[in-house]
Parts: C-alpha cells; sequence; structure tokens
C-alpha cells in the first residue's frame, strides 16, 4: 500500500505544476487577446501587404496549326519617387527638362503641363508617380532611363520601373478584330490585362491563368520571398483560323477596298462540313487606311438589310411550302412594278426587262420584280406564313456566338406596327429586315451542306501545356433547314446564278462556284434610303458539285462606280476561293504512316525554353534527358535514346539566336531584348533578318522565317 | 452505442478523449492545411485530409489491436531489446547525417518501404525500459539508487543521441524520465544532482556556441532561442516571426473563434498544421475551445491517474505514469510554444496534428495505456489475469 499512496501522491504534485502551467497559458491567451491590440492590428495589416501576388503568363491565342495569333511580351511603366533624397537635391534643376523630355517623348502634354504635373506631385511628396502615360517596350525603357534625373537610377534618380506582360499579334492585322483585345483599363491606358473583344474576351477565363501568391517573410532577419502558390499559366486558344487562307481573304479585301474607296468591307471563309471558320477579316476605313476596327461580319455595325442574297431564303420558303417550282414562270415584264402605291425595280429595267422568266431564271438574273411577284402571289393572304418560314429556318433568332456583341437579326412580324402593306414584298428581296453577313453565310454554308445548318466556330480546342483540355465539335443548329428537294433545287439555283447570271464574272477553268450576289440600298434610318450608297456583297460556296468552303464578301458604300454585288464583291470571293482551291490540298489531313503509327519522335528542336522542352519531351515519353539547364534557355541535341539539354546564355546588347525556336519562344525572347517581331510562315524559325550576334539599333525590327 | 460494443476496452473515457481529438484534428488539419496543399499536392486540398483519416483511422486500430489481444506483461519482456534497437537506429541516422547520406535535419530514417523518426521509438522504449526498471528495483534505498543509475546512463545515451537532430525532443523525453524517477521515488538527492548537472549542460552548450562559433549547428540553433526568448526576437520589429502568427491567430480568434474552416493566419505560417496547431485551434474555435482542448488532455491525464491507482503491480503503474506524462507534456509545449508561453520549438499536439508514422506512436502509447487500464477492470473483476504469460513476473504486486 505505502509504495501506491507515494506514487500517486508524487502524480499529483506533478498534476498540479500542470494545472499551474495550463492557468499561465490561459492567463497569456487572454492577455494576448486584451492588450496590445495595435500591434496585432499593425501585423494583420502587414500580413497583407507582405503578399505579393506573381502575375501568370496569359495564354496564347493560337491559329489551327498552332502558329501563334496573339502573345504576351513584357511592357513597362516607370514611376518616379518624389520625396526620395537624391531626387530632391536634383529637382529644382533639372525638372523642367524631365518635363521636356517627356513631353517630347509622349507628345500627348505640352511641357507646361508635364511641368505642372510633376510640381503638383512633388509638393504633395508623391512616392510613386507615374510618369508614363502608356506601357512602354523595352528600348523605349532603356530611352527613359537616359532622361533627367531618372538617370540617377532607382536611389538616386527615384526611378520605379514595373513590368507588365503586353499582348502583341506577331502576325500583324491577321483576323485582329476577331482574336479581340485586352481592356484598357479605368486610368486611362494603365493595367490593361483582362480580355475584353473578340476571342481574348469570350475565352478570358481560359486564357487569364491563375494568380500566384508569395509572402515576404523575414527569417532569421533576412527577407525572403516565399512562393507559397505558383501562378498557373493561361491556357491556348486554338482557333480555326487558317493563317493562309486568312491571309489570302484579307489581303483580296483590302485591295478590293481600296480600289473601290469603300467604307469598310468583310469577308468570312468557312468549312462546310465543319462550320469552322477559316479566315475572317474585317476592315474598315481609318484616317484613310484600312484596319481591323470593328467585327463587321458579325457585330451590331456590320447588321444590315442583306438586299438579293435573301432572295434564297424566299424562294426556298416558298418551294418548302409547295407553291412554286424552279421552273414555274412568272412575267417580270418591263423591269417595274408598281404594288400598293410603291414602285419595285429590277437593277436592269432600264435595258427593257426581262418579260416571262422562270423561277429559276428570276433568281438566277436577281429580278427583285420576279421574286416579289413570286412571294406577294404565294403569300399576300397569309404573311404569317411566310414569316414563320423564314423562323423556322432559325434565321430569327443569333447564332449565339462566343464573342460579345453579334448582332440582333430582325425580322418583321405581321401585326406587328411597322408591318406595312407593302412590307412583305420588300422583305422578299431582302429589306425591311436585317442580318449580319455571318448570319447570312450560316443559312448559305446550310444549303452547301445539304440542309444542315452548322453554328460558326471560331475555336477548335483549348490546350494547357499542350495538354488538350477541351475540345469542341460541330454544334448542328438545325439539322435540315428544309426537305432535301428544296435544297437541291437551291443548289441548282446557286450554281445557275454562277454559270449564266449576276455571277458570271466569277466563272474559272478549274471548278464551279454557286453563289448569289447582292445589293442592298443602305438605309439611313427612319425608312430612306441614301441615293448611291450601297452594300454590295456576295455570298456562296465552291466547288459547286462537292462544297468544301463557303464565303460571304460584304462591301459597304463602294465609291468606285461601281456598286452592283457582281462586280465589287464578285472579284473578292473569286480571288479568295480560287487561291484556296489551290492551297487546299496542303491542309487536308496527313494520312497516318502505316508502319510506324505510334512512335513518339521528338520535334526537331534546337533550342527553346527549357521548361516547354522538358514538357515535350515528358508528353512523348523521353524520360532520358542529360544535362543540367539552370538557364531557362536550353539548347537541345538529340543522343541515341533522349536528349541533352546545355545552358544557352543570351549577350546583352546583342540579337539573340532564336533559330530553331517556336514562334513564342522566339518572340518572347526578341522583344525582350528589344527588338519588334514580325514573322511570317508556321513551325519554328528557319531564318532572321538581323544576324545573330551581331548589335542592334534600338527597336529594330527582325523578321523571322518560319517553316 | 459504440462504447457499449465489447471491443473498446479499457478506460472508456480516455477512448472518449481520444475519438474527440480525433473530430478536431480532422477539422482542423483539413482548413490548416490548405497553404501546404497547394505546394506539395498540386492543390489537391483532401490530400491531408485523406491522410490524416487514413492514419487515425490505422491508429485506433493498433490500439483496439493493442487492448484486445496483447498482455502488458509484453511490453516488460520487450523492453530490453527495444532500447537497444532504438539506439542502434538512433546511431545510424546520427552517423548518416554526418556522412552527409540523409537530407533534412537527420530526423527521418527512410527504411524504403517506410521512413519514420527512430526518435518516436527511442520516446516509447526508453519509458518502457524506465518502468521496468523502476518497477523491478522498489525494494530498497539500495535497489533505487541501482535503479537510477541504470536508467539515467540509458536516459543519457538516448537523449545524446537525439539531442544531435532534435533539442526539443530530446528535452521532452528527459523530462519524462526524470518524473518517472520522481514518481518512482528516487530519492531526492539524486534528481537534485541530476538538475544541477542539467543546467550545467545547458549554460556550458550556451557559452559553446558564443565561444566557438565552429561548434555543430543545433548548438547554435539552442543559443539563438534563449536569446529570443530572454531577450524578444530582434526581427519582431522588422517582419513577423512565427511566434507572431500564433499570437496573431489567437489574437483574431476571440473568445468565440472565427468559425470552421475561416483561419486566415494558417495560409501564412509555414507549420499551421503541427508545431502551430493549438493557434489555429483558438482562431476558429475561439479562446473557450481552446481552454477545452487543455482540459481534454487534463482528464486525459486525471483517468491515467485513476488507472495507476487501481494497478496491482509496479512496472503497469510506472509505464502509464510515463506514457501519460510524455504525451500530457507535449501537449503542453504545443499548447505553450503557441500562446507564447514557451520559447519556439516544434513539439506536435499529440492525436491532433498533422502526422503519418508518428501517429501510430502515439496510439502505441494510448494503446499502452489503455491496455493497463484493461487489465486493471479483469483484476477487480476476476482476480486473475486474462492473457497468461509464463513467465516469472519482475517487478512488484503493490498491494504487498
Amino acid at each position: 500500500m505505502e509504495i501506491r499512496k507515494s506514487i500517486v501522491s508524487r502524480i499529483a504534485i506533478l498534476y498540479f505544476f500542470l494545472m499551474l502551467f495550463g492557468m499561465v497559458v490561459i492567463f497569456k491567451m487572454i492577455s494576448v487577446q486584451q492588450i496590445k491590440n495595435e500591434r496585432w492590428e499593425k501585423i494583420a495589416k502587414n500580413l497583407k501587404e507582405n503578399t505579393v501576388t506573381i502575375d501568370p503568363n496569359r495564354g496564347n491565342i493560337c491559329a489551327e496549326d498552332g502558329s501563334v495569333l496573339a502573345t504576351s511580351v513584357p511592357g513597362y511603366y516607370v514611376r518616379i519617387d518624389l520625396a526620395a533624397e537624391g531626387v530632391k537635391r536634383v529637382y529644382s534643376e533639372e525638372s523642367d527638362s524631365l518635363a521636356y523630355y517627356l513631353s517630347r517623348f509622349f507628345k500627348d502634354a505640352s511641357r507646361a503641363e508635364y511641368n505642372r504635373r510633376l510640381n503638383a506631385a512633388y509638393r504633395a511628396k508623391n512616392r510613386g508617380f507615374m510618369l508614363t502615360p502608356r506601357k512602354v517596350d523595352f528600348q523605349e525603357l532603356k530611352q527613359i532611363k537616359k532622361f533627367p534625373i531618372l538617370r540617377r537610377g532607382r536611389f538616386g534618380g527615384g526611378m520605379i520601373i514595373e513590368q507588365e506582360n503586353q499582348r502583341v499579334a506577331p502576325l500583324g492585322s491577321l483576323a485582329l478584330r476577331t482574336i479581340g483585345d485586352l481592356n484598357k483599363g479605368a486610368y486611362g491606358g494603365v493595367h490593361g490585362n483582362i480580355g475584353y473583344t473578340g476571342l481574348e474576351g469570350a475565352y478570358e477565363q481560359y486564357l487569364k491563368g491563375k494568380e500566384g501568391i508569395s509572402y515576404r517573410e523575414n527569417l532569421s532577419g533576412r527577407w525572403v520571398t516565399r512562393t507559397e502558390i505558383e501562378p498557373q499559366d493561361g491556357m491556348d486558344i486554338f482557333t480555326t483560323i487558317n493563317v493562309k487562307m486568312q491571309d489570302i481573304t484579307e489581303s483580296a479585301l483590302r485591295r478590293n477596298l481600296e480600289k473601290n474607296d469603300a467604307d469598310w468591307g468583310t469577308a468570312i471563309l468557312m468549312e462546310v462540313k465543319t462550320g469552322e471558320i477559316k479566315a475572317i477579316a474585317n476592315l474598315g476605313k481609318e484616317n484613310g487606311e484600312y484596319a481591323e476596327n470593328y467585327n463587321y461580319a458579325l457585330g451590331n455595325q456590320g447588321c444590315y438589310e442583306p438586299g438579293s442574297t435573301f432572295k434564297l431564303v424566299s424562294l426556298m420558303a416558298a418551294m418548302e411550302d409547295g407553291i412554286i417550282d424552279t421552273s414555274d414562270v412568272y412575267d417580270t415584264g418591263s423591269g417595274v412594278w408598281k404594288y400598293r402605291g410603291r414602285t419595285i425595280y429590277d437593277s436592269d429595267y432600264r435595258y427593257g426587262g426581262h418579260g416571262e422568266m422562270t423561277v429559276k431564271q428570276i433568281f438566277e438574273k436577281s429580278s427583285n420584280v420576279g421574286v416579289a411577284k413570286i412571294i406577294i402571289s404565294a403569300y399576300e393572304g397569309n404573311p404569317k406564313k411566310f414569316v414563320d418560314r423564314i423562323y423556322g429556318f432559325g434565321l430569327n433568332k443569333p447564332l449565339g456566338l462566343e464573342i460579345k456583341g453579334e448582332g440582333q437579326p430582325f425580322f418583321k412580324y405581321p401585326g406587328d406596327s411597322d408591318w406595312w402593306g407593302t412590307t412583305l414584298a420588300w422583305m422578299s428581296y431582302g429589306y425591311e429586315s436585317k442580318m449580319t453577313p455571318l448570319q447570312v453565310l450560316t443559312f448559305y454554308n446550310a444549303v452547301a451542306n445539304n440542309g444542315k445548318m452548322l453554328k460558326p466556330r471560331l475555336v477548335k480546342e483549348i490546350r494547357e501545356n499542350g495538354v488538350l483540355v477541351k475540345e469542341f465539335k460541330p454544334e448542328v443548329l438545325n439539322p435540315m433547314i428544309a426537305t432535301s428537294e428544296t435544297v437541291g433545287q437551291a443548289q441548282k439555283m446557286l450554281e445557275g446564278a454562277c454559270e449564266n447570271g449576276t455571277g458570271r464574272s466569277l466563272r474559272n477553268p478549274w471548278f464551279k462556284i454557286a453563289g448569289k450576289t447582292g445589293t442592298a440600298q443602305v438605309a439611313t434610318g427612319q425608312g430612306g434610303y441614301q441615293k448611291g450608297m450601297y452594300l454590295a456583297s456576295f455570298a456562296g460556296y465552291f466547288p459547286a458539285d462537292d462544297p468544301e468552303y463557303s464565303i460571304i464578301v460584304t462591301i459597304n458604300n463602294p465609291r468606285g462606280g461601281a456598286y452592283y454585288g457582281g462586280s465589287v464583291a464578285g472579284p473578292v470571293f473569286k480571288e479568295i476561293a480560287e487561291r484556296v482551291y489551290a492551297i487546299r490540298s496542303l491542309f487536308k489531313e496527313p494520312e497516318e504512316d502505316p508502319e510506324n503509327p505510334e512512335a513518339p519522335v521528338f520535334p526537331e528542336i534546337k533550342k527553346g525554353g527549357s521548361e516547354n522542352i522538358i514538357r515535350i519531351a515528358e508528353e512523348l515519353n523521353i524520360r532520358n534527358i542529360t544535362g543540367k539547364p539552370v538557364t531557362p534557355l536550353v539548347t537541345v541535341k538529340k543522343s541515341d535514346n533522349g536528349l541533352v539539354l546545355d545552358e544557352l546564355e543570351i549577350p546583352e546588347g546583342k540579337v539573340p539566336d532564336v533559330r530553331g525556336m517556336g514562334a513564342s519562344d522566339a518572340i518572347f525572347i526578341l522583344e525582350n531584348a528589344g527588338l519588334r517581331v514580325r514573322i511570317d510562315g508556321i513551325g519554328k524559325v528557319k531564318s532572321q533578318s538581323l544576324q545573330p550576334g551581331a548589335a542592334f539599333s534600338r527597336g529594330a525590327q527582325v523578321y523571322l522565317t518560319l517553316g | 452505442m459504440l462504447f457499449q460494443s465489447k471491443i473498446f476496452r479499457g478506460d472508456r473515457v480516455i477512448w472518449m478523449v481520444l475519438l474527440l481529438l480525433s473530430l478536431l484534428s480532422l477539422l482542423i488539419v483539413y482548413s490548416s492545411t490548405g497553404a501546404l496543399a497547394y505546394r506539395q499536392a498540386s492543390g489537391n486540398t483532401m490530400h491531408f485530409l485523406v491522410r490524416q483519416v487514413f492514419f487515425l483511422g490505422a491508429g485506433l486500430g493498433l490500439m483496439l489491436v493493442m487492448v484486445n489481444f496483447l498482455s502488458v506483461k509484453i511490453y516488460s519482456i520487450l523492453a530490453n531489446l527495444l532500447v537497444y534497437i532504438s539506439i542502434g537506429l538512433l546511431l545510424v541516422s546520427v552517423a548518416m547525417k554526418f556522412m552527409g547520406l540523409s537530407s533534412g535535419s537527420g530526423r527521418t530514417l527512410d527504411l524504403g518501404i517506410i521512413s519514420f523518426q527512430p526518435a518516436e521509438l527511442a520516446k516509447i522504449s526508453l519509458i518502457l525500459f524506465t518502468a521496468k526498471v523502476l518497477g523491478k528495483y522498489q525494494k530498497s534505498k539500495g535497489d533505487l539508487k541501482k535503479a537510477f543509475l541504470i536508467i539515467i546512463s540509458h536516459a543519457a545515451v538516448v537523449c545524446g543521441l537525439i539531442f544531435v537532430s532534435d533539442f526539443s525532443t530530446s528535452a521532452l523525453l528527459f523530462a519524462t524520465i526524470f518524473t518517472m524517477l520522481f514518481v518512482g521515488r528516487v530519492p531526492l538527492k539524486f534528481l537534485f544532482i541530476v538538475v544541477g548537472m542539467g543546467v550545467g549542460i545547458i549554460a556550458f552548450t550556451y557559452f559553446l556556441a558564443s565561444q566557438f562559433p565552429s561548434a555543430p549547428a543545433r548548438v547554435h540553433t539552442v543559443k539563438g532561442r534563449i536569446d529570443r526568448f530572454i531577450n524578444g526576437d530582434p526581427n519582431s520589429e522588422q517582419g513577423i516571426t512565427q511566434a507572431d502568427y500564433a499570437k496573431l491567430a489567437i489574437y483574431e480568434g476571440g473568445i468565440f473563434g472565427k468559425g470552421p474552416g475561416r483561419s486566415d493566419v494558417s495560409n501564412y505560417m509555414a507549420a499551421a498544421y503541427n508545431d502551430f496547431i493549438f493557434a489555429i485551434i483558438v482562431e476558429e474555435y475561439g479562446l473557450l475551445a481552446g481552454i477545452f482542448v487543455m482540459f481534454l488532455y487534463l482528464i486525459f491525464f486525471f483517468r491515467s491517474v485513476v488507472i495507476v491507482r487501481r494497478a496491482t503491480r509496479t512496472f503497469p503503474a510506472f509505464l502509464v505514469t510515463g506514457l501519460t506524462m510524455m504525451l500530457v507534456f507535449q501537449a503542453m509545449i504545443n499548447i505553450g510554444v503557441s500562446s507564447g508561453v514557451l520559447p519556439v520549438t516544434g513539439q506536435p499536439l499529440p492525436w491532433v496534428s498533422l502526422g503519418g508514422t508518428s501517429l501510430l506512436f502515439t496510439s502505441v502509447a494510448f494503446g499502452c495505456i489503455l491496455s493497463v487500464s484493461y487489465q486493471n477492470q479483469i483484476n477487480s473483476e476476476i482476480q486473475k489475469p486474462p492473457i497468461q504469460v509464463n513467465m516469472p513476473d519482475e517487478d512488484f504486486e503493490m498491494n504487498k
């Protein structure tokens, strides 16, 4: 008994001490919570200030073959710490010349204005006064570094440099409006990093990536930045755009606009079987030059009365309702028809009219009188049936594109306050209603595709670090817009229009085109039409017997004398069709090598970002990678069963050697070195216009040939 | 009801405490490993929760096996063997550390299939060993002196080896052995000698560090920590230390806490799920919950005292005392460090902190205590141990 008693009493003593300790802890916790509150508030604030977000790299927007349409390169802002000791010493002497230099450099405000701003900020002891009204590139930054005051650097001259990536389109203006833009931000061009228009806006979620977080921490007296969460780079958007076809489309359109001195024009090339938009060009006149300034192809400003291209819809409606057949005969008389107090003219009525014609001929000659007579005789008693049929084709609904700002199609409905007695007649040949060029093309594409209406697609896939994340499949809007008989007759009429009708000028010896011209007077608003202002268009597809591509070309307000769809928009259609036909075999899916279909071969990359190369190697299951890359860029050599990596140093002030790199790596390196880059072609860099290792002048342009 | 089932043998209150702690562990580990999950498990925030569920489950299973199938006497038999295995493993890891074969602080021994900290095994082994020796030499002053010498020499070797890589575990184990000696009726004279020597060693280490800059790094760590604790952290004016984060967490928690999963501070702390977990408990569930958690460990301690009182023999009594002391001390260190009462050191909160194999060693400790408790219950009911081991007893019945 004695042992137990002794043991237990000794434990009791320990228990007592532990209880005491517990009391101390409770007391301490209460004191932490109740006393010295300010210190904790300060630390909590510090905690947030010590948190630094790390921006991810925005994903690229690529063409279907992977060539880069939009990517990010570094850009800079410069601020000045006007309360720095070094600045104070020299401010009074040099501030005026700094203002002079800034004014001369940016040209956005006078020297006096810059002086006023600087002095106000100086009096307010502004520690981070923004000097750059816009993002500057590396070359410009180097110049600014030599400005008065600033040339003394961070400590002497209070110069603060902020890096923020900026978006560039290495292929120039190609499909620029469809690729889209980043917003310009709320502070006059600063911090524009959110996708806003076009695909940049539509796929912002995927492109933007995820911010990382790092903390500034004090470890044993040393401040270190610890990356807590790595930033996740944005995903790459692979569009359906084909660089070659886009180039063809855009240059054909540009030449034509210049020749006709038009306000704007758009041309869209769509793959019939898939609905993929292979090319989309939008050019508007701005200060005498044509630039991608608005997406007329699908936006609200491009939403116009379609004119004669709509006759296809009207006649198909009547055929579908079994009211007419292509061989029925109507009398178009002298090409002038007075209907309910208004007069309908054929475009060529001055030559005396065509008299009696079959429906097919009416379409081929694009007779307004003919089409109006057909539709009036068929639907005058029941216009609702006609409009319902148009709705049934699915034309009254927008296409539901991912890009913001799609123009809303507009069709009047009998009973509406603006449904006049003449509306049915005018509607029949494309007036008193509105559609975007892309909406018209979608309908024509459906006819080419034997009645199956596909939603136009701009994006094929989304990839993250090269790994497929999301694949977009063709989307069917209407599996059969009309019976196959109607569609078949429509195809014959379109073919006929190009063989014997208004589209005759498009004939060529190699393949047949099917399509329809359109010439619409442009409405100025309340009912009136402006004299001499036309919207010329041409919609169709080729080759007529086995359609591969459909195209619409729309030219607004040509001033060159000609204004008919056939003579203004037609040549653009023809040029695109012929050149695309010539190269189209290049883009057929390559047949798989039956001998060895699976063996992965590491692409012939000579150098590039080490992360990218290692990632590609991992994907191809190449395990044997030797060499220890410390530099972010490496050279690559293939060995028997693996890869050997080696360091790649880029000497300062010399043109970097980017031959053998992928376009994206090459652009990043060159832009970072201070060169402006233009690329041509697809694939890896074959040659560069500035020799590697050569010295280069500020902001020099370097052309890369890919292949 | 779970507790009515026959498999949860031994002290029901301790089982209850364990299950409450398990629940708390899962809640806190899930919410405090967010940042860690991004670092180590590519953002899969479930990763560490799943892991913790696995190890807690395995630990509870291990306890059930021990309570239901293992006799207390087995631990006595294994004690000597285990202590020498521990010393061997510690030697191996120390050797590896000095030959530069191991990465990190040299606390972990990687055996291919599993990796664990030999110090964890050593803690339990040395306590078993101490309990056995103390139990065996209780008859006379001479006996106790002999016991003291045997124990202190073994403890010196084991703690010395642990000290090389981990000061606080070494100190914790030594303190545990020391209290066992105290409870085991070793004359106070000897204990005072030990205390005197201990103070001497710490003072020596401290001055060694200031005199010889080339002394081993751990010596400097000890000195630095003592300096910081006494003089205040020189960094605290410029930046934020771990201890500041912990205090901030306690401050932000208030009386009732921010609510489950609402902890902000855990995102910034390096060891929120581990050495400072108590601070995060207070941040999320408040001061009252913190006091309650502390209370749970004290309840556990109290139940252990009851077990010791009911024990019929000396070995189980000392065993329970030792293991309980170790666990409660460890808890108090974590609580003390988190609240700023003790200098910063890394001890997990037993059965709550995120852990791997170390959780299994903790469960062995609890398992031993529960085994003894179960044996007591059997003894009082049928006056006969249920599982007989045919070996002569080396310890004494306390009633004689």
